[in-house]
């Protein structure tokens, strides 16, 4: 476990885990599925928030990740049909 | 100065060269070497932008760790100026604090001592200018190469061949030296020889800019015997001494932490010289024990100066260690803050240009420092207090109670708090390298586009402001209530912009996505109510035409508050930002989620 901290540590330092990303599907994917998570942290949020204004917010801020989910699965599936 | 100082250097070099092939060859030798300390920094440099600066920044939170990584990467780099330069960079943009800075300094100094180690050891006992052959020639091949790294490693191949092929000609040439003439008749013994010598150190170390240099030229003199150890010893101390130079240099351009730093260093070396020039027999009796106790033998006089070398300096260490908490504390009074008025850049300086990263980063927080004086602008000039912005108290209600205006020059505050900082950015970044890479410089791109965005944004302010002030103290209430919706939108957008400063990074945009669906929204109730509000007479046409212009400066403000939101704050990594970008909604998109809530 410490063996794999350090090495995990040592990429780091490297740079080596942040070149994950490096072409456009990639990242566009990484964006979605944080999206992905995000949405269903705000829903859960929603679900549990009582006060009106709190909820509006919440509201607001879900529809916007929803859109920009759909949005970003939507350039992925055009992306798979050009290839 | 300068213009006396070098045509004189030049002309006893000249006439050296002129009477002397050895002095000649000596002087190549020396030339050679400093070639190859340039290729050696340049080297290291292609590494700077990350590796060494992620080391950098996680093995400071100690004095141990600082002293350590001070010692380790001056052992590697074989530079302590270059050791020197970097940490004043970071210092400077506010990366390490001082107390980090003055104990790489301090470990700076013993890993230099590796150097005289290296000379003492290797380069005079072997011929190392067959070794330096080739490593230039493998070091030039990949020098030539597109790679960053490979281009890296060669230029340090190269400048460790250069390096090499100067200590031997130095080595040459003070032996031949020695057949003509013998310098050691000049040898000063006594008090005398040790001040006049450290002197001379001083002054040459300041020339070549290279304590390394110095003690080269030093260790292979006294390898010929062209000096006496005596004086040998002094010269070293000199050049300890003389090496600050390069690090007050340094600070020139730094910022106040940089002439802290160099003042540190300064002060640190000199009291080293000085303690070793007081108890130079005392160091010379632990000398010669060591000598003796690690198998040197008594007349191995470079390798016992390389002991005295590491000696003396350890004891600058020891001395200087419990005083570190005074030191700082005296640095602080010489070189207080620049006042709180913030009105100069506190980041930029061209200390740090030569970094990538911490270039970067400097422009980040030049960028954060301007937004911090924005928000006080754009706070007094919405009539609203930073600390109801920064509360958790309802803004909308908070407008509704009854505030007296706030008096002040938005154009003169924004002329002295922000736009001083503005045109910096814009001049600082103006003037990057134009080899820094892609992603660095989109980053740069992007800090000073959200500059930009803020300076729009208070610039839509001072045009509502005019209005602004006039109607939340009118006795027409609709009116008055529309300002104070205005004011509460604008202050929901700065609240949650300062959250998402002080989140660092773990920002998370999310709550921007809200804000943008809401000032959509805002623009479209707002067109309703307006309407509205003139149907029913409750407010006059000049007021219409006044709250539809500011409506839209409102939007403005909104936009651009939020863009530099997402510019500050957003990725940090290229493709993340160009994939955030390519999913971000458009305004059609917006306006379509507003129109179509389901």
């Amino acid at each position: 476990m410490a063996v794999k901290k350090f090495l995990k540590q040592v990429a780091e330092l490297f740079d080596l885990s942040k070149q994950k990303c490096k072409d456009k599907k990639v990242c566009l994917e990484e964006a979605v599925g944080r999206l992905q998570a995000r949405q269903g942290e705000l829903e859960a949020s929603l679900a549990a928030e009582q006060t009106d204004k709190q909820r509006d917010k919440l509201t607001k801020q879900l529809k916007v990740v929803t859109a920009k989910r759909q949005k970003g699965e939507r350039i992925l599936q055009e992306l798979a049909e050009k290839v | 100065m300068r213009k006396i100082v070098l045509p004189l250097i030049f002309a006893v070099l000249a006439y050296g060269f002129w009477i002397s092939p050895d002095f000649k060859q000596i002087a190549a030798g020396v030339a050679i070497f400093l070639f190859g300390m340039l290729f050696l920094e340049d080297g290291f440099k292609a590494y700077t932008g990350g590796v060494l600066e992620k080391i950098l920044k996680r093995t400071t939170d100690k004095l141990w760790k600082s002293m350590t990584f001070g010692i380790v990467s001056t052992s590697i780099m074989q530079s302590s100026s270059l050791v020197s330069v970097i940490t004043i960079s970071f210092l400077s943009a506010g990366l390490i604090g001082l107390t980090a800075g003055i104990g790489i300094i301090f470990g700076a100094n013993l890993g230099t001592t590796t150097g005289a180690w290296l000379i003492a050891g290797f380069g005079l006992k072997i011929d190392i200018a067959a070794y330096a052959m080739p490593m230039l020639v493998f070091g030039i091949i990949l020098a030539f190469q597109g790679s960053k790294t490979a281009k890296g490693l060669g230029y340090i191949l190269a400048g460790l061949g250069f390096l090499f092929l100067g200590i031997h000609h130095m080595k040459e040439g003070f032996e031949t030296f020695k057949e003509t003439i013998d310098l050691s008749q000049f040898a000063v013994p006594g008090f005398a020889g040790l001040l006049l010598y450290t002197g001379i150190g001083i002054f040459a170390t300041v020339v070549m800019q290279s304590s390394h240099a110095s003690l080269v030229i030093t260790i292979t003199a006294l390898a010929a015997g062209q000096i006496t150890y005596e004086n040998a010893l002094a010269l070293a101390i000199g050049a300890n001494i003389g090496t600050c130079i390069t690090a007050i240099l340094g600070a020139i351009s730094a910022n106040v932490d940089g002439r802290r730093l160099a003042a540190a260093h300064l002060i640190f070396n000199v009291t080293t010289g000085v303690v070793a020039i007081i108890f130079m027999n005392q160091i010379l009796v632990v000398v010669d024990w060591i000598a003796a106790h690690i198998g040197i033998a008594a007349d191995d006089w470079t390798l016992k100066l390389s002991i005295f070398h590491s000696l003396f300096n350890t004891l600058g260490i020891l001395i200087m260690v419990p005083l570190m908490g005074t030191l700082v504390k005296v640095l602080y009074r010489i070189f207080p803050q620049p006042k709180a008025d913030l009105v100069a850049p506190l980041y930029l300086n061209e200390a740090v240009t030569e970094f990538p990263d911490t270039l970067v980063e400097t422009v980040r927080k030049e960028v954060l420092h301007l937004y911090d004086n924005a928000f006080e602008v754009l706070a007094h000039g919405l009539n609203l207090h930073r600390h109801d912005i920064r509360s958790d108290a309802d803004l909308f209600e908070l407008t509704q109670r009854p505030d007296k205006l706030m008096e002040f020059d938005i154009d003169e505050i924004y002329a002295r708090k922000v736009k001083v900082l503005y045109n910096a950015i814009v001049e600082f970044t103006s003037r990057t390298p134009g080899d820094l890479p892609q992603e660095h410089m989109e980053r740069i791109y992007v800090m000073r586009e959200a500059a930009r965005d803020i300076v729009e944004a208070i610039k839509d302010v001072k045009h509502m402001r005019k209005n602004l002030i006039t109607y939340i103290v009118s006795d027409n209430s609709s009116i008055k209530a529309e300002y104070n919706k205005i004011r509460a939108q604008l202050g929901e957008i700065l609240r949650e912009l300062t959250t998402l400063r002080d989140a660092g990074e773990a920002a998370d945009l999310v709550a921007l996505d809200g804000l943008r669906l809401q000032m959509e929204e805002n623009d479209v109730t707002l067109n309703g109510d307006l309407d509205r509000l003139i149907r029913e007479g409750r407010i006059t046409a000049p007021m219409a035409t006044s709250l539809m212009n500011d409506s839209s400066y409102s939007y403005d403000v909104a936009k651009n508050l939020i863009a530099a939101g997402a510019g500050l704050f957003g990725p940090h990594d290229l493709g993340m930002r160009q994939a955030a970008e390519d999913i971000e909604l458009d305004e059609e998109e917006l306006d379509q989620l507003v129109r179509n809530p389901a």
